[in-house]
């Protein structure tokens, strides 16, 4: 039982003539901006009814301001006044802070056993309307979260039949309401709080209007009324690319569409339009003058439809300052074909510098031992207002020992054949399989990728889920063996948050790749230089440990699953080579797992909305045990492969209701464990608690080229209530549930059958103390604190580092890297079992560190905790046996 | 970069206004931010300088949320360098610079640029002057002197041996960048060369004359940024998203930290109470606290606004859509009071009394828009707004005059005559008192 301690001065109009039931069909319109307030009444602008605060209101972007001393009460109305028969109710609302339930506008009495009247709401993180029809209220709750801070659409429908809950235009949820609304003798009508004889709730958010009508909208009236619009339909949805310090290009497709356009602007209301060019359906179109430090809002058009509205941060251009002054190319740099990453160039020759800045997006770096030339070409390059913000010159006493760390150029020029001297240091400086020294237009040097270096290409390191690459790290085995190589963005503005564990960063090839909200970066990895970026509306996924991730990478192209279609993006330039469908019979799906084995792109079909995308509130750090919310799995009807290199389907498996965080693929397969029992393809979701998904359970190996089942078997392991993973390599394959405990099952690859099984203690039962993921390396199977071998399950240590806080463990083949003690980054030497650590660096709650491409990549994934004082930065540590070694 | 001189020259201002240089940082050694000296009005203004490319700032921006917590509008903590910040004495202003990595000498009455002076890395805090002499830091890792007529390098030192510079946002950079600014008092020159806090980090002490080292504190765990402070015995050292460090000034032993805050927005009162922003980077809780740190308690927390400065018994500071200005002293005791009464769970009666005396302190209010900078000048207070500048009597909280800036206006100085003001977009504004 609450208490309702305002109190409310009303200045009552005699308004009864307006009031009563009207015949027109709007019977009150509430329009709550700053000038349709005097101090702290307003009148609805239908009926002239009079409300009130208790304060003189606050506004913020053209809406009231919601608190616990600012909501509006109508005294005025009475039940008798307010429509029985048919409702609805609609609102602009902005929910600022979660509760247990609130009231946006209604007029009711609940206090358990005695519910009259209706409310349209929220409880937690759903909307929710209800209505009386004389006995317990009837609710519908929205089918989706809604996200806090967010602007939402919201319209309850009563039509005498049934009740119906509109979010953004769109039916969210509807039940059975027959009869009549029964409305309590003694309630309030109430705006902004929930209140009744009892309660009382204060609602934190904004509202920009309330409209009741004395009749049932229909969905498309709904989008009328409320200026919503036909949601587009998209063949191909948008991406957006920052393609200078002021644009940025938004590329979409529509099959139908002949004309499209993107209205943007600063607020939502679109100061700005940009008519698209189109080519056969794929639109593009450039948005200019940008200013920077700006978040924008675009959405798509295309005739009556509209796409959601969209936001993009100006914050997160990375691009170089350009110049655009295209003069005939610079042959070393037009065969190079590199175009972005650091420039070393030997003497302060002024024409290259200015090919190099005005001919690409490279960072020129000049090296001089004369005085007066670096003198004067800083002068001359400082008024072509290029100095610093694209190209330095920095004397130096010799050429021979530059003041720059080993292994970050992209690019090398010098005039002349260098001596043997200068050439050893240009070895040294050159990125590891990515830079290239010319002299004149000679090639003179490249460095070979270092070869023990490792690759990250999917969530958990490779396509069978090890959690571990084959990175060396030149033998590093502690954090004092690793030093800064770089650092920067993306920094902490990037990212969704650090809690709802996102997909893990990828490196291959010298890029890596980053995932932040709703967009993704591809970085230089050995030098953390700017490559591209994409803005993806709708990309975001999280609860990684009960999914699969949304992308994985080879040596050349990125793989993302963007809803309903997987893109091929160009790991170098980012642009997009194809937007692939499930290739399976039946649908609609969403691209759910996705992997890229042998010759094989695998993917799976999820029915649409399964994945976990929210991120708000503690709920989305999705740490619960069993029964809590987020531990329910998110599986797949089918699995699927396309040709890597035509792009064409080849196989489709539809069997059982697959669990996406089993699928696990090697060399020759592609393991998973699917559920058997019927009534889990008659649900609407792929998101899925039910207990029958522990029930009829097989171990599956598909052959990878055909898609042939090569073995399965049932299996009755304990249910992975909390978390189920599935680990393939060659030697076993591991199956790990968590319940209470962890259970091991490890079956062989060749025949399925079963290798050993144990189980163990959770060493925390929080903090993803009871979710760890397992780290297999060198016929090891490390679980905090256990190491067990590989073949036979033989204890081996007890002895692994203490994690600490919500990371997972990943592998190198001579430690263990985790959160550790003090919540910092730290490192578990394999050998010695000795632990390092380094301070006030923390990765985000899941898997934000890799070991690959010769060093270990932390791009920033820490960001968004309010305690402590993590660097929140991105960081590239090198060996410094690597910076050291010079590759002759 | 390019000079742009906009309406330049008012005639021969024979204004007569005593006039104060603003010679360092936040005007002082105490980032006080406050000059005896005031400003004719209305101010028109007399040339614009603009950075081709907006500042390259050290840090990204605050992440845009605790999605866990619930919190949103979080806040930088280490937003030291958003602006190109200027420093000026007699008739010339100096700035650092983040793009081209170079301090930059210009008229301040033409904005002419007089000399250049490079270094091989951003120069993120504006130069102390000091005797003729510019002293600033950088981020390749050394403290540089040179002759304020010339540009001149007279001396340069870096503690560290190492050279190695790393790629960071496009730049390279020294693992040791000095991005503390360089502090004169008297024949010393104080700064921190500091990054990572797994890395060294070194304090230093050096004869302004001549660059000789007085000490060299090598220091572990910390990250030093942000102008130092410095009282008549002590230094005080900002780290961004950890809390300021207290040193000795001469010796540079560590005598502890002001525990509590936290942030690069720092002033010394008078009495040597600390005034920090933010202590964590958390909206809800956007508080100024002023702590005495010789015990290291809290004198006085103002919940709700990002910038407060001190002059006298006054405090001037914006909370909740007001500008206000109140009694520090009876604020601090009411503050001290209530604290102490809650603690003994006394009567809601005496409490609410404490309450009242410490509404007392409030000597005036003013609905005025957030600043993102605020100086006070004589009886004026200036303030810094998004693509606006403007003036408040101090004694009233009356707007007394305003003008347009491009961007959002972080950096605001006052001398000679002349108010500077610097934005995030990478203008600095001239602006001149009208000839009479």
């Amino acid at each position: 039982m609450g208490f309702y301690r305002v109190c409310i001065a009303i200045t009552l109009m005699a308004s009864a003539g307006v009031l009563g039931v009207a015949q027109a069909e709007v019977i009150q319109e509430w329009n709550f901006a700053e000038e349709n307030w005097q101090g702290t009444e307003i009148h609805d602008q239908k009926s002239k009814l009079k409300g009130r605060s208790q304060v003189v209101p606050k506004f913020e972007d053209e809406a009231l301001v919601l608190s616990e001393e600012c909501f509006i009460e109508v005294p005025e109305i009475t039940a008798g006044q307010l429509p029985d028969k048919a409702l609805s109710v609609s609102t602009r609302v902005l929910i600022g802070g979660t509760r247990r339930w609130g009231s946006i506008v209604g007029f009711f009495q609940d206090n358990g056993g005695f519910e009259r009247g209706w409310s349209l709401g929220y409880e937690e993180d759903r909307f929710v309307f209800w209505v009386s029809t004389g006995g317990r209220r009837i609710s519908v709750h929205s089918n989706q979260s809604f996200q806090l801070g967010q602007w939402a659409d919201i319209t309850g429908v009563y039509d005498g039949q049934k009740i119906r809950l509109y979010v953004d235009g769109r039916l969210s949820a509807e039940a059975d309401a027959p009869g009549k609304i029964v409305y309590p003798e003694d309630a309030r009508f109430v705006i902004g709080a929930y209140v009744d004889k009892d309660e009382f709730y204060p609602m934190q958010g904004k509202l920009r209007k309330v409209t009741v009508r004395n009749s049932a909208l229909t969905e498309s009236e709904i989008r009328k009324t409320a200026g919503l619009p036909v949601p587009l339909k998209f063949s191909v949805r948008p991406s957006v690319r920052f393609i200078g310090s002021d644009k940025a290009r938004v590329n979409w497709e529509i099959e139908s569409a002949s004309e499209s356009w993107v209205e943007f602007g600063k607020t939502e209301r679109f100061e700005d339009k940009a008519q698209a060019s189109s080519d056969s359906g794929r639109f593009e179109v450039e948005l200019t003058d940008l200013e920077p430090q700006t978040v924008y809002y675009y959405r798509v058009v295309d005739g009556d439809e509209r796409s959601p509205i969209y936001e993009l941060n100006t914050a997160l251009n990375f691009t170089l300052p350009q110049v655009l002054r295209i003069e005939a190319w610079h042959p070393a740099l037009q065969q190079s074909g590199i175009r972005r990453g650091y420039a070393i160039v030997f003497g302060a020759n002024i024409e290259l510098i200015r090919s190099l800045t005005n001919q690409s997006e490279l960072v020129v770096v000049v090296f001089e031992t004369d005085a007066k030339r670096v003198g004067e070409a800083r002068k001359i390059l400082y008024e072509e207002q290029l100095y610093g913000s694209r190209v330095t010159v920095t004397q130096v006493e010799s050429l021979t020992n530059l003041p720059v760390t080993s292994c970050m150029a992209d690019f090398v020029f010098c005039d002349s054949n260098p001596p043997v001297e200068i050439e050893r240091e240009v070895q040294r400086i050159l990125v590891p399989g990515r830079g290239t020294a010319y002299a004149g237009r000679q090639v003179f040097a490249t460095r070979p990728r270092t070869g023990e270096s490792g690759e990250w290409t999917h969530q958990y390191g490779d396509a069978g889920n090890t959690a571990s690459s084959q990175e060396t790290l030149s033998g590093a085995r502690s954090t004092s063996d690793l030093t800064v190589q770089w650092f920067g963005r993306p920094g902490a503005d990037f990212g969704l948050d650090r809690n709802p564990r996102m997909p893990a960063p990828l490196s291959v090839n010298g890029r890596l790749y980053h995932q932040g909200m709703n967009r993704l970066v591809a970085l230089n990895a050995a030098n953390g230089a700017y490559l591209w970026s994409l803005e993806i509306p709708e990309f975001q996924r999280v609860n990684i440990p009960r999914d699969a991730s949304n992308w994985c990478a080879d040596a050349d192209d990125l793989f993302v699953a963007v809803s309903e279609q997987a893109w091929v993006l160009d790991g170098e330039t980012g642009e997009r080579k194809a937007a692939l469908k499930p290739a399976v019979n039946g649908g609609p799906y969403d691209w759910g797992y996705i992997a890229r084995v042998g010759d094989r792109l695998l993917g799976s079909a999820t029915k649409p909305k399964s994945a976990y995308k929210d991120h708000w509130s503690k709920r989305m750090w999705f740490d619960g045990k069993v029964g809590s919310f987020g531990t329910a799995q998110v599986c797949s009807d089918a699995l699927f492969a396309y040709d890597s290199e035509t792009l064409k389907p080849v196989w489709q498996y539809q069997g059982g209701t697959i669990l996406n965080p089993t699928i696990a693929a090697i060399q020759n397969g592609v393991a998973f464990v699917e559920s058997r029992h019927p009534s889990l393809r008659a649900l609407d979701t792929n998101q899925i608690s039910a207990p029958e998904l522990w029930l009829d359970q097989y171990l599956v190996f598909l052959d990878l080229e055909t898609g042939e089942v090569v073995w399965e078997h049932p299996i009755d392991t304990e249910d992975g209530l909390i978390t189920f993973y599935l680990q393939a390599t060659p030697e076993a394959i591991l199956l790990t549930a968590s319940n209470t405990a962890y259970h091991f099952y490890a079956f062989s690859p060749s025949t399925g059958l079963p290798m050993w099984s144990q189980s163990t203690s959770w060493p925390d039962d929080n903090h993803s103390g009871h979710i760890q993921h397992p780290v297999i390396v060198d016929g090891a199977v490390y679980l905090q604190p256990n190491g067990f071998d590989l073949l036979t399950g033989k204890l081996l240590t007890s002895e692994v580092g203490k994690r600490s806080g919500c990371h997972t463990y990943i592998g190198t083949k001579n430690a263990l890297i985790y959160r550790g003690d003090g919540r910092e980054v730290a490192m578990w030497d394999r050998e010695s079992e000795t632990v390092s650590t380094w301070p006030r660096l923390r990765p985000s709650c899941w898997l934000s560190l890799i070991p690959a491409n010769g060093m270990l990549l932390v791009p920033e994934g820490g960001g968004g905790c309010s305690c402590g004082g993590w660097m929140e930065t991105s960081i590239g540590f090198a060996p410094h046996q690597l910076l050291k070694g010079v590759t002759p | 970069m390019r000079i742009f001189a906009i309406s330049i020259l008012l005639g021969s201002l024979a204004i007569q206004v005593k006039g104060e240089d603003w010679p360092t940082y936040g005007h002082d050694n105490r980032r006080s931010h406050v000059t005896q000296e005031s400003l004719s009005l209305p101010l028109s203004e007399s040339w614009v300088y603009r950075s081709a490319t907006p500042p390259q700032t050290a840090w990204t921006g605050p992440a845009k949320w605790d999605a866990f917590a619930g919190n949103e509008g979080l806040q930088s903590m280490r937003n030291f360098d958003p602006v190109f910040y200027v420093t000026a004495v007699g008739d010339q202003v100096a700035f650092g610079s983040s793009v081209d990595h170079a301090v930059h000498l210009v008229s301040a009455t033409t904005g002419e640029e007089q000399w250049v002076a490079f270094t091989d890395g951003a120069v993120r805090l504006p130069p102390t002057w000091a005797d003729g002499r510019l002293y600033f830091g950088s981020d390749d890792g050394h403290a540089y002197c040179v002759d304020s007529e010339s540009g001149r390098e007279i001396w340069k030192y870096r503690p560290s041996d190492e050279q190695r510079l790393i790629p960071s946002n496009g730049k390279l950079m020294s693992t040791f960048p000095v991005r503390t600014g360089v502090l004169v008092d008297g024949a010393t020159a104080y700064f921190g060369c500091s990054l990572f806090p797994w890395e060294p980090s070194f304090l230093c002490s050096l004869d302004v004359k001549t660059g000789e080292k007085y000490f060299v504190e090598k220091l572990s765990g910390v990250t030093l940024q942000g102008a130092l402070l410095a009282s008549s015995e002590r230094l005080y050292v900002p780290q961004g998203r950890s809390v300021p460090l207290v040193f000795a000034k001469s010796s540079g032993s560590q005598l502890g930290s002001v525990a509590g805050t936290g942030g690069v927005y720092c002033i010394l009162t008078a009495e040597d109470q600390l005034i920090a922003m933010p202590k964590n980077q958390k909206s809800k809780d956007d508080v100024v606290t002023v702590t005495d740190p010789a015990n290291r308690e809290s004198v006085l927390s103002i919940v709700g606004t990002a910038r407060m400065i001190a002059s006298g018994r006054n405090a001037y500071f914006h909370q909740l859509g007001q500008l206000k200005a109140i009694d520090r002293f009876v604020a601090a005791k009411a503050n001290q009071k209530l604290s102490a009464l809650k603690k003994a769970k006394a009567p809601d009666e005496e409490i609410g009394k404490a309450r009242n005396e410490g509404e007392a302190a409030q000597l005036w209010s003013s609905r005025q828009p957030i600043p993102s900078a605020l100086v006070l000048a004589g009886r004026q207070l200036y303030l810094g707004g998004d693509g606006q500048v403007f003036a408040v009597d101090s004694e009233s909280g009356e707007k007394i005059w305003s003008a347009e800036v491009e961007g959002r206006a972080y950096g605001l100085a006052v001398a000679n005559g002349r108010l500077f003001v610097s934005t995030d977009r990478g203008f600095i504004y001239g602006f001149s008192q009208a000839s009479r």
